[in-house]
């Protein structure tokens, strides 16, 4: 009676045994060979574009609680201009821009998850450094900046606090594992002040402490700063301070040696800024296939291969304008005129305008 | 002759009444009404504290409005009705146990049974949300009274019905899954429209569930005298009950698939049913293992005598160590 | 398992190794009893996080030894208004997670003392300000107060020597006692005495400027784990105390009381110390856990070793060497744990003959 149980213990043991220690060897063998014949990343090598195509749809890490950027509201829905480049690249993939499954992350869990392939790409405020782009450190790859930002301080009006060297022994609130806590250790470096800083691991968190009161400031993105501070009791309470202590490029990410697929998130991106200079947008972009302008006609699929060059369906950039418009629209949609936000479009103009959005030439 | 009656006394004052009993149990001695006085103190200021706080400075308003949020995340709206048939379903499964097991109590619904409902259906009442919700979580708790009633007709009747309801439970959860998930005639829902209490409360289901019997046998790994066995089993509970709860959930939400070949990537409901069973099976082992320990080796050494235990160490299962030890381990595992 | 993260690693042109320690940290740690500067390497940012880790646990035992065993011995209390509040006390804490609880200590109890910004006085020159944090009367740290100290630890050694050699005499001897109990009372005198001036209280006052001078210090986010943590632990600490004196038969009050001891004289010297030996091996789990759970404190902004280890990974990307060495560290921390409680568990078992 008892020997069957202790026999059943043992082969599931060993058999849990057996498989943990048959999958190394057996990866082992399949994944030393092409290493060895190719070290770098070429267009043969299996890429998690193939992984999304028979997945059937794209995880996209989103922040989602960031009014105007990603922001899940009361009905499930999410919304935002990170969210909208996350729909533009499955519109892209599948001609469909509901095909994309969320991931709300954290400040300190989206690297870990983005490298593990836990989600497929983020969209989600994140700054483009060398070190978080470089092999030797976080290994990402990042594509073009679709919010150029720079790093603020929120101070309540009551305070009188209107300069950076006023924040000397203060408490500041920080969110953990972001571009700012580094930034604002620099800035104080070299101002030689000493603030206080109290870190939390949820931006939330954080907000919610500096309006009770426990820290004189609040320092992240200037963006996230306003966002937030649309959904305080007294909004006008609170000033931000003129000083901006960083570059904060703000911008979708994937990951490293897979370039097939960040290649699509880059011209993805850069085509929503193209769309807007073509003049392109959410309303007209199906005549536009039959522009006169053969620079048109190839953006949008209708004479070369452009899209097929990529992996992806020629008129890539028509289901992906359909879906959420043109860069221009999809900003001031969330952010600008049209949101609660109300954020100068200024560095975020194109090019022409005086701005930093440039798209290289789609040919 | 006179005779005068002894004026009538009344009785002592410390043996009946509130004085009395307030006399007795809360100003018996002088350390003991200073006591009292001080925790009515500190009692009456937070009460004071927590009800201008909840009439000034809280805003209720966002329950109401995130209230499906809460309950059931970005579960499709047009799919609540099936929410509410699972609510009804073990409500009405709740009901006929109770009555079924208390079949032969002198009273099914005593005083105090009826104010908790009574308090528990005047909050659903009167609860900051939409008018038809309000009713229908009446109904529910109405429902659970009137299947209560049933149960205890029907128990009486054929008592052999208490058989049949683990039966009836096992039934119940593979329906919840079927309505949770769709499929079969249903439109699916997939794991990433899960949320709020819904996923909260099928998790911990689900994870209990599994948990028992991977935990006993783990603990009974830990007693073999096999080595292997024991060993892996040794350093898999000490090494999952020494790491924080919060480290083995962040390699579960976030670094799984590195451990993984290429592009395989688990469902993230199913990955959290796992670390929540592997938790909780190490926990549960230790508890297990205490149990086992408690019976007397006496036990042990009258069962093999009796040749039902060769080993007197290798009590796994079928001994009559067993039913005791979990007769033992039972009462900790509720803890 | 680890074939399959090696290879998933080197196809992100990534290595395993922990070569990053070295390099500088470049982030700030708020609250630090050590030196720690924005330049000093990342090994040394984990010392600081698990200096502060400590920080919470080691005082974290204490205040919930003591929450939980007034707490348990409460459960027994005459006083029913005591006893209601403490059954409500143990089982809502038992019954709802602690970051729910650490987010209510913090934002609405601690918050809420300190209402308004101001800094409130709370009695016994305790001070709360949101800024400022809690400030407690604290020895002043001087000469004289660390020789009051250190004749105080002699006292108590000398005194828990005395008490032992009078049960003794009176156990075996049935002498009176009464030398020993004089010597007693006058070491107790004297070290009130010390304990009241020689430490040099430094009791914190409100200054002109607005801030609190003077006292020991230490800021919101402490106060709220520690409360968070010993309070939590503590009801679970109480329900074994509970347990454990349930668990002596009823035979050991009835025969202490038929030798004349009073109801707390037979708690303290024949109920309590069987109970110990059913609430000491309990014990060592709930320590266990308080150390695990002390990793919530970045929740509420306080910078022990988890936040140390989730900004690294954030900065170098190094999240499964950060992990490995975080697990290495709870699990060095909890067997350390284990190993002191078993060794105080064996000095209080029978010494079975």
């Amino acid at each position: 009676m008892l020997k069957w149980s202790s026999k059943l213990l043992a082969v599931s043991f060993s058999i849990a045994a057996l498989t943990a220690c048959a999958a190394p060897t057996t990866t082992n063998t399949a994944s030393t060979s092409p290493d060895a014949a190719s070290p770098g990343a070429t267009a043969s090598s299996p890429s998690r574009l193939d992984t999304i195509v028979s997945r059937g749809k794209l995880i996209c890490g989103v922040e989602g609680t960031i009014p105007g950027f990603s922001f899940v509201d009361s009905s499930g829905k999410y919304t935002g201009l990170d969210v909208d480049v996350c729909k533009a690249v499955a519109a892209a993939i599948f001609g469909d821009p509901e095909k994309v499954e969320y991931r709300n992350l954290d400040s300190t869990a989206r690297f870990p998850a983005l490298a593990s392939g836990e989600v497929d790409m983020l969209s989600r405020n994140t700054t483009w450094t060398l070190s978080r782009d470089s092999a030797g450190g976080n290994g990402l790859e990042f594509a073009p900046a679709t919010f150029y930002d720079g790093q603020g301080v929120m101070v309540t009006k009551a305070s009188g606090i209107t300069d950076l060297k006023q924040l000397d022994g203060k408490a500041i609130c920080v969110e953990t594992g972001t571009t700012t806590e580094l930034n604002l250790a620099t800035r104080s470096t070299e101002l030689g002040i000493k603030p206080n800083e109290v870190k939390f691991q949820d931006s939330n968190a954080g907000f919610a402490a500096y309006q009770e009161g426990r820290c004189q400031a609040m320092t992240s993105d200037r963006s996230q700063l306003a966002a937030k501070r649309t959904a305080f009791p007294n909004p006008d309470d609170h000033i931000l301070l003129d000083a901006v202590l960083s570059k904060e490029p703000l911008g979708p990410v994937t990951i490293n040696n897979d370039s097939r697929w960040f290649d699509v998130v880059k011209w993805v991106t850069y085509g929503l800024m193209q769309a807007e200079e073509f003049g392109i947008t959410q309303a007209n972009v199906e005549e536009k296939v039959n522009d006169r302008s053969p620079d048109v006609k190839r953006f949008l699929g209708g004479d070369g291969n452009l899209g097929k060059d990529l992996g992806l369906p020629n008129d890539f950039m028509v289901k992906a304008v359909k879906a959420v418009g043109n860069y221009g629209e999809i900003y001031e949609r969330n952010v600008g005129t049209g949101s609660p936000l109300k954020i100068d479009r200024g560095l975020n103009n194109l090019w022409s305008d005086g701005g930093l959005m440039y798209s290289p030439p789609f040919r | 002759m006179i005779t005068t009656h002894p004026p009538s006394s009344r009785p002592p004052l410390a043996q009946l009444g509130a004085v009395a009993w307030v006399r007795k149990n809360l100003f018996s001695n002088w350390f003991n009404t200073l006591l009292t006085l001080l925790l009515g103190l500190i009692l009456g200021r937070t009460l004071i504290g927590f009800l201008t706080w909840s009439t000034t400075t809280a805003k209720w308003q966002v329950i109401p409005a995130n209230l499906p949020l809460f309950f059931v995340g970005r579960y499709p709206a047009a799919e609540y009705w099936r929410m509410w048939i699972i609510v009804g379903l073990i409500a009405a499964l709740a009901g006929l146990t109770w009555g079924i097991l208390a079949r032969n109590a002198v009273q099914l619904f005593s005083q105090s049974i009826l104010i908790w409902f009574g308090v528990a259906a005047a909050i659903a009442f009167l609860s900051p949300t939409a008018i038809p919700l309000r009713i229908l979580m009446v109904c529910v708790l109405v429902g659970v009274l009137a299947s209560a009633w049933v149960g205890r007709m029907a128990g009486r009747r054929t008592p052999a019905l208490g058989q049949w309801l683990s039966f009836a439970w096992a039934l119940s959860f593979i329906v919840v899954w079927w309505l949770i998930v769709g499929g079969l005639g249903l439109p699916e829902v997939g794991t990433t429209n899960w949320g709020g209490l819904m996923l909260t409360l099928f998790l911990s289901v689900a994870s209990i569930l599994i948990c028992f019997p991977l935990g006993v046998l783990l603990a009974l790994g830990r007693q073999s005298n096999l080595p292997v066995v024991r060993w892996i089993s040794i350093a898999f509970i000490e090494v999952v009950r020494g790491v924080p709860l919060i480290v083995i959930l962040f390699i579960g939400a976030v670094m799984v698939p590195l451990f993984l070949p290429e592009g395989v990537r688990p469902n993230l409901v199913l990955r959290a049913i796992i670390g929540l069973t592997l938790f909780s099976a190490a926990y549960l082992a230790e508890n297990v293992r205490g149990g086992l320990q408690s019976v007397p080796r006496g036990q042990m050494e009258a069962s093999s005598a009796l040749g039902l235990n060769p080993a007197p160490h290798d009590n796994s299962g079928g001994s009559p160590s067993s039913p005791q030890g979990f007769y033992s381990s039972d009462r900790r595992a509720v803890y | 398992m680890l074939g399959n993260l090696f290879r998933n690693l080197q196809q992100q042109g990534r290595q395993f190794n922990f070569s990053f320690l070295q390099s500088q940290a470049g982030f700030n740690i708020g609250e630090t009893i050590i030196p720690y500067e924005t330049n000093s390497p990342y090994y040394w940012a984990f010392v600081v996080g698990l200096v502060n880790t400590l920080r919470s646990i080691l005082v974290g035992f204490v205040l919930t030894t003591i929450v939980g065993v007034v707490a348990g011995i409460a459960s027994f209390s005459d006083n029913w208004l005591l006893r209601q509040l403490n059954r409500v006390y143990v089982e809502v804490v038992r019954n709802t997670p602690l970051l729910l609880q650490l987010f209510v200590w913090y934002f609405a109890v601690f918050f809420a003392l300190s209402q308004g910004g101001q800094i409130a006085q709370l009695p016994g020159s305790v001070f709360v300000g949101k800024e400022t944090g809690l400030v407690i009367p604290w020895s002043s740290g001087t000469s004289i107060a660390w020789i009051s100290f250190g004749a105080l630890l002699v006292g108590a050694i000398a005194a828990y020597l005395i008490w032992h050699r009078r049960i003794k005499l009176m156990e075996e001897q049935g002498a009176s006692g009464q030398r020993e109990f004089t010597a007693l009372v006058s070491l107790g005198i004297v070290g009130l005495l010390l304990f009241l001036f020689g430490l040099q209280w430094e009791f914190p006052r409100l200054n002109d400027t607005g801030g609190v001078d003077g006292g020991l210090r230490m800021s919101l986010e402490y106060g709220a784990l520690l409360a968070g943590l010993s309070f939590y632990t503590g009801a679970f600490i109480a329900e074994i105390v509970r347990a454990g004196i349930q668990s002596v038969s009823k035979g050991q009050w009835e025969a202490a009381k038929a030798l004349g001891l009073q109801t707390g004289s037979s708690m303290r010297l024949v109920v309590f110390p069987q109970a110990l030996r059913v609430i000491i091996p309990s014990l060592n789990s709930q320590y266990m856990n308080l150390a695990k759970n002390s990793s919530l404190a970045l929740a509420i902004g306080y910078p022990d070793i988890y936040a140390t280890f989730i900004t690294t990974q954030n900065q170098t990307g190094r999240a499964v060497e950060g992990i490995l060495l975080i697990a290495l560290i709870y699990l060095l921390l909890n067997l350390i744990i284990s190993v002191l409680m078993n060794i105080f568990n064996r000095s209080v078992q029978f010494a079975e003959r």
